[in-house]
């Protein structure tokens, strides 16, 4: 089964998000808590008023799975309910019409390491 | 069969003080209705005379130009234009005018059970200063505007002590101490005593408890090799550095040089000008305790400002800042100690002030972690849901100890839903606002601030340490 991974839905304001870093590559298995992608929510808050609501966070995953193709690139934006990367139940399954549902992943706000 | 009165200026105080003031600007159109504890209008008034021991009310640089007075309804009714009276313009900005007792400045149209009232009986004076961060900062075009280090409002009750409670958070604070009509309205509206509410904002800096400590034990000395080092800093700059970046580098110190929690207010009263405080309620933010804090490599203090703040400044104050502070990784523990250290300062000449903290609230977001094995411990210093919750585990903790008060945003916010109440995951809409200003309200009368002890209030709802 294809598994889509893609934007959360963060707080009903904030649907922008900025791709950080990826943890994986093309061909990774992943398993329950391995780190999948970092992003940052709230930038286009930014240009919109102060004191911007700028949170991190880790996406991980929730179950075994095997990246089969990244869409996100890191310092590229995304919005809410765009796909990030297709992952699959089975490491050779086709990507061709194939069954899918979402990926099962997990995020959490982290603290960024300081500018210095 | 409603009546019109005409609306009179009492005297603002009986001592020998010359009071000028502007046209009156009226927050209610006029034949639109007005309830009790509106705001009808206000006008910027002058304290004129000796300036030499009279206090910030009368000093230009202080709080002078930044003083007003607002007219808050005793009944209900409507405005009523007088047609001979034409303001507008800076004649409701400059204190061309003698407060006059006995001056008519407007028409009320007060329903019959109201129309015994006297025309000096209709409102309550209302007074409100700011004191700005520069001359500079001149803004007097409504109520409460301007750019301020220091805002303040206060009325004149039954009883002679002032009780004064001071707001020192972060951005979730400021909106509910000083209320959305501004002013602090909302909060000193009701009571039944003297009261008075004190903001100091979160620019550029950030009251954490440590601040607070530093703040209170800096030497004279120390200040002014805090104010030889940022002076450096502005003139290390390169030509062509953004001057915005020396403005911040002086609210900075400006801000790291003053104690706010010692600091006394001058205050007029029916009897002249009067000096209260420091504060007897202080209400702080846990969220002003940050993981990361920039702390200055040679002199140890530290420079609490937001994130965006420093993300936001041009590339040669960013350098002096990397060459001189070094940010420090600061955990719940520290912040704990910090906390019980900050309590005894402030109690040290001060036992019965009282300190409330508003706490984190837990259920932002859309955290599902099914582990936290790849996740880098300590838990509270890369993870800001174990933060938070240590935060305000802490809290409990060491309220029976300090006294503190804990005023529960995280339980407001679940009962209110947080999805609608903080819709982008950090700022309050109106309605929360409203719970935690009633939920503080509540707080000050249980613990018998003066003026605030009100017998009309409920119990507070979400205080967790015994009173």
């Amino acid at each position: 089964m294809l598994l889509k991974l893609v934007v959360p839905t963060i707080q009903n304001k904030l649907e922008r998000v900025r791709i950080d870093g990826l943890g994986v590559v093309v061909g990774d298995k992943v398993s329950p808590g391995a780190k999948l992608l970092e992003f940052t929510s709230g930038l286009d808050q930014a240009a919109m008023h102060d004191c911007p609501p700028i949170t991190s966070y880790r996406m991980t995953s929730s179950e075994t799975a095997w990246v089969r193709q990244l869409v996100a690139r890191e310092g590229e934006d995304a919005m809410s309910g765009d796909l990030l990367a297709l992952l699959s139940t089975d490491p050779d399954e086709s990507l061709e019409g194939a069954e899918s549902r979402l990926a099962r992943n997990a995020i959490a706000a982290i603290f960024k390491p300081v500018a210095w | 069969m409603a009546k019109q009165i005409p609306l009179r200026l009492r005297p603002l105080c009986s001592g020998d003080l010359r009071i000028h003031r502007s046209g009156f600007r009226w927050a209610a159109e006029f034949g639109q209705p007005f309830r009790p504890g509106d705001l009808l209008g206000f006008c910027n008034i002058t304290l004129l005379g000796e300036e030499q021991g009279r206090g910030d009310l009368f000093r230009h640089n202080v709080e002078q130009t930044n003083f007003q007075v607002a007219l808050i309804a005793r009944v209900s009714g409507c405005l009523r234009d007088i047609a001979s009276l034409r303001g507008g313009g800076f004649s409701d900005i400059q204190e061309w005018f003698l407060w006059e007792e006995n001056s008519i400045i407007v028409n009320v149209e007060v329903d019959d059970q109201d129309a015994h009232r006297a025309a000096d009986d209709l409102y309550d004076f209302h007074f409100l200063v700011g004191r700005r961060v520069s001359d500079l900062a001149e803004n007097r075009t409504g109520l409460g505007t301007g750019w301020h280090n220091r805002s303040r409002g206060w009325r004149q009750g039954k009883g002679s002590a002032t009780g004064t409670v001071l707001g020192l958070g972060t951005c979730e604070l400021p909106l509910i101490i000083r209320g959305d009509k501004g002013g602090f309205i909302q909060l000193l509206e009701g009571a039944t005593g003297s009261v008075q509410a004190v903001d100091i904002p979160d620019v550029p800096l950030v009251h954490s408890a440590r601040i607070i400590i530093e703040q209170l034990r800096r030497t004279r000395e120390e200040r002014e090799a805090i104010e030889e080092e940022f002076k450096r800093g502005i003139a290390e700059s390169p030509p062509g550095s953004g001057s915005a970046d020396w403005l911040f580098a002086a609210a900075c110190l400006q801000a790291l040089e003053r104690t706010p929690t010692s600091d006394s207010y001058d205050i007029l009263t029916q009897d002249g000008v009067e000096v209260t405080g420091p504060a007897d309620a202080i209400v702080l933010s846990i969220n002003s305790e940050a993981s990361n804090r920039l702390r200055h490599r040679r002199l140890g203090f530290f420079l609490d400002c937001h994130n965006y703040r420093i993300n936001a400044l041009g590339p040669a104050m960013l350098n002096w800042l990397k060459a001189n502070f070094e940010w420090v990784a600061y955990s719940v523990d520290d912040v704990r100690r910090d906390y019980i250290e900050m309590t005894d300062l402030l109690r040290k000449d001060h036992p019965e002030r009282q300190i409330l903290v508003l706490n984190a609230v837990l259920t932002l977001g859309k955290e599902d972690v099914l582990s936290y094995s790849d996740f880098d411990a300590p838990l509270d210093r890369s993870l800001a849901s174990v933060r938070v919750r240590e935060l305000n585990c802490m809290l409990h903790d060491i309220a029976a100890e300090t006294g503190i008060a804990i005023v529960d945003a995280d339980a407001i916010a679940a009962k209110l839903g947080v999805s609608v109440c903080i819709p982008d995951g950090i700022h309050q809409n109106g309605e929360m606002q409203t719970e935690l200003r009633r939920e503080i309200l509540s707080i000050l009368a249980a613990r018998k601030v003066p003026g605030f002890a009100r017998e009309s209030l409920t119990q507070p709802q979400t205080i967790q340490s015994a009173l």
